[in-house]
């Protein structure tokens, strides 16, 4: 994930580097790529922003969840935890309608090649590595088969 | 529970193994040019990334001996899907998946 936003912050100094990848989160990248598909560029204040908001309602969050968990006994009964599934959903889908139309069927046969590559690797591996592994063989597909 | 020096360093040591690797490519990148086929294949990897921790969440890999699709999951994804399809909007999507999957673990 930090390579794939790197490229678009070489001008800023090592340090504030430095800074963008120690906060970087799935979230944040996430929300990052994203930014950079429609606007084509990414400002450092603006990922600093983004970053800093993003942690500072985490541990606000968890604070207000360790006094405010106590009433919800199952989380997963609210659908909760589907927050974030819901979430890369969404961030998947903006990626995809920020990428041109000829492009479009390209990427839709990716996605075909990932859930065929996930399930497949869900039997060998622990699922965090299934994403990772499914990721790195999904973009070679991707580069060899872009025309 | 007690904390012990060992503990400390654990996390320690967890703490630099995640961090590393995220700032590593942004110190790295500053110093060299990455060749035009390796920004092509990093341009595949949001959708890929994206793709993929959907993909996992949607797979039940535990409770039977083959791996199937979890389906509460899979049936809240798929009105969550359509809604992000047409408000492609990231707060009224985890809104409403939120809400559907919370209706969806009271009916199944």
């Amino acid at each position: 994930m930090s390579l794939t936003l790197a490229p678009h912050f070489t001008r800023y100094s090592m340090l504030r580097n430095v800074g963008f990848g120690t906060l970087l989160t799935d979230e944040t990248f996430g929300v990052a790529v994203t930014k950079q598909m429609q606007r084509g560029k990414l400002h450092g204040r603006w990922m600093d922003g983004l970053n800093i908001t993003a942690y500072l309602f985490w541990i606000l969050s968890c604070v207000a969840g360790a006094f405010l968990g106590q009433w919800v006994a199952n989380p997963e009964k609210w659908g909760l935890d589907f927050a974030l599934i819901a979430m890369f959903v969404a961030l998947l889908v903006l990626q995809l309608s920020s990428v041109s139309k000829n492009k479009i069927m390209h990427y839709l046969i990716l996605i075909g090649y990932m859930m065929v590559i996930m399930y497949g690797l869900s039997y060998v591996v622990p699922s965090h590595l299934a994403v990772l592994l499914a990721t790195v063989i999904v973009a070679t597909i991707g580069v060899v088969t872009d025309k | 529970m007690t904390t012990t020096a060992s503990m400390v360093w654990l996390i320690i040591g967890c703490a630099l193994v995640t961090w590393l690797p995220r700032i590593i490519p942004f110190m790295f990148v500053r110093s060299v040019k990455l060749p035009d086929v390796v920004l092509k294949w990093l341009s595949f990897i949001p959708v890929c990334i994206l793709s993929a921790l959907v993909m996992e969440n949607l797979l039940d890999t535990e409770s039977k001996s083959y791996v199937t699709l979890d389906w509460p999951v899979f049936v809240t994804f798929v009105p969550t899907l359509i809604i992000a399809l047409i408000t492609k909007s990231l707060s009224i999507t985890v809104v409403a998946g939120v809400i559907i999957m919370a209706a969806v673990r009271f009916i199944m």
